[in-house]
């Protein structure tokens, strides 16, 4: 290589390198953001989350100002989620594992909840923009975010350097493993997304469930109403929804209450203790964990917490432990 | 052991098995302590291989090997509303196409039990252990009767309904791709 080109290309990586430091990490997190929700885009991803390795193909348009999406599973059981606006609808075969799930889940519409609060996270988070990198064919720019203590995960993003939708994400633990991986195979933007991809094609017989949001005038109970608080909590998680819901399956209410520190959330579940007792357990699946824990309210009658979110496993036992009864 | 039952105890362990497949490994794993112990091997290699921390004592095996013996006990048939309705009404629970359902759901769920959870921990420390990652395994101090030291069906399935709730909940709150993706690619195993 003649040195006058060997110059021009140290000079070209500079400039480029310099060019995406000098950048604001958070500006590109809000565009992040904006582009999911108001880009149109076609694309093939894959999910790894623990153990498992999944495809899947992601559409997205704003049709009419309505945001619609379609999530299509392309291994294993054939599920599909259909967006439109505030109504969600799951599209499964029958026998499903899911299916057998619904009969426990509370049910009702979702509470509103800002979980990403991507002005919040400073405080909790550091940011920065470290170079590029290939994802899907396209330039990507990448991103780190390094939780400042022991309680939360970081992330590795990698953003669209023309769109800012994000391509490519790692979830990783203190010790750097990485727990979850979500990255785009192909995607296409604008134009070359057509409006057929949105329509949902379940198979022959399949069912349908929906999930809604709840209106804006149902608005989540505010965290003194919630009859359960958090005596401990990681450094800026602060409560994004309370709500007492009901199983389908019985008139047993269950109090639930959300938290987030603005990127990652867990949610907290307060039941009266089963007849048939249960155990205090730990389980997780790939950044997600599961712990239950037993507590007592004023008149000292037992009740059942579970604890469900992307946590570092002690934090998330630390933080059900802390769950009392509020005396007021 | 023959080559056909490891064949059959290999595809269960990879969720491939048919239904009579399943059936019968259990049947032998019901006979048969070794293959009982086998079984276990399998799954803690595996676990290890995916370099999982593996924190079984045997009591929890020995619990999770009795509600697979129990098969078509209530808690496992009532937790699994959809397979029991696909069994039709038959001749009650204890039809054969019932009882089929039964174990397969037992089976899946005990799998669950082996691969998924961490361990039991110990309600009575006070502080949680200094050592990061490490989980107190020790019987929980019971100091209700109802809150036991025993993970049983019903329990994994809470866990399960509640985690596909928080998911569910955070898909609705955010833009894109989000954690519906959790949801659709939700296994029990």
């Amino acid at each position: 290589m003649r040195p006058a080109r060997f110059i021009l290309l140290v000079f070209g990586v500079l400039v480029s390198a310099i060019s995406v430091a000098d950048e604001d990490p958070h500006a590109w997190l809000a565009d992040m953001n904006r582009a999911f929700s108001e880009l149109s885009y076609d694309g093939i991803f894959t999910y790894f989350s623990g153990d498992d390795l999944d495809t899947l193909r992601v559409v997205h348009m704003v049709v009419d100002e309505v945001q619609r999406e379609r999530l299509v599973h392309l291994n294993g059981a054939p599920r599909e989620i259909v967006r439109t606006g505030e109504e969600v609808a799951c599209i499964l075969m029958p026998g499903d594992e899911l299916l057998e799930l619904e009969g426990s889940i509370p049910s009702g519409p979702f509470a509103r909840a800002f979980v990403r609060r991507y002005d919040r996270i400073s405080s909790s988070y550091g940011l920065s923009l470290y170079g590029e990198d290939r994802i899907a064919g396209r330039q990507a720019v990448r991103m780190a975010v390094s939780p400042l203590d022991d309680d939360r995960f970081g992330y590795r993003l990698w953003l669209d350097k023309e769109t800012r939708l994000l391509l490519r994400s790692e979830l990783i633990d203190a010790d750097g493993n990485r727990l979850e991986i979500f990255q785009f195979n192909q995607i296409v933007f604008g134009d070359a997304v057509s409006l057929d991809a949105l329509e949902p094609a379940g198979p022959d017989g399949s069912l349908v469930s929906h999930l809604t949001l709840a209106r804006d005038d149902k608005t989540p109970v505010p965290e003194s109403r919630s009859a359960w608080q958090a005596g401990w909590l990681p450094a800026g998680f602060t409560m994004a929804a309370a709500d007492i819901r009901r199983t389908p399956s019985s008139l047993k209410s269950i109090d639930t209450m959300m938290y987030s520190d603005g990127l990652a959330a867990f949610s907290v579940f307060i039941e009266d203790m089963p007849p048939a007792g249960a155990a205090s357990m730990v389980s997780r699946k790939g950044a997600t964990v599961a712990v239950t824990h037993l507590v007592a309210n004023a008149e000292d009658e037992h009740h059942l917490v579970t604890l469900v979110g992307e946590l570092p496993t002690d934090t998330a036992q630390r933080i059900a432990r802390s769950i009392t009864f509020r005396q007021d | 052991m023959s080559e056909k039952l490891r064949e059959s105890l290999s595809a269960t362990m990879d969720g491939e098995a048919d239904e009579f497949e399943l059936r019968r490994v259990l049947d032998e794993m019901q006979k048969d302590g070794g293959l009982r112990e086998v079984w276990s091997r399998y799954h803690i290699a595996g676990m290890l291989m995916r370099g999982e921390r593996v924190h079984f004592s045997s009591d929890i095996r020995e619990r999770v090997w009795s509600q697979l013996q129990l098969g078509t006990d209530d808690e496992a048939v009532e937790s699994a509303a959809l397979p029991a309705a696909q069994a039709g009404p038959a001749d009650g629970p204890r039809s054969r196409l019932g009882r089929l359902a039964g174990l397969a759901v037992a089976a899946s769920v005990a799998f669950a039990a082996v691969i998924g959870v961490i361990g039991l921990w110990d309600e009575g420390a006070g502080e949680p252990p200094a050592t990061a990652g490490t989980v107190t395994i020790e019987g929980p101090r019971v100091s209700n009767p109802a809150f036991t030291s025993e993970i049983s069906p019903r329990d994994l399935q809470r866990a399960n309904a509640y985690m596909m709730h928080h998911f569910q909940h955070q898909g609705m709150n955010q833009p894109g791709v989000s954690s519906f993706v959790k949801m659709v690619t939700y296994e029990r195993r």
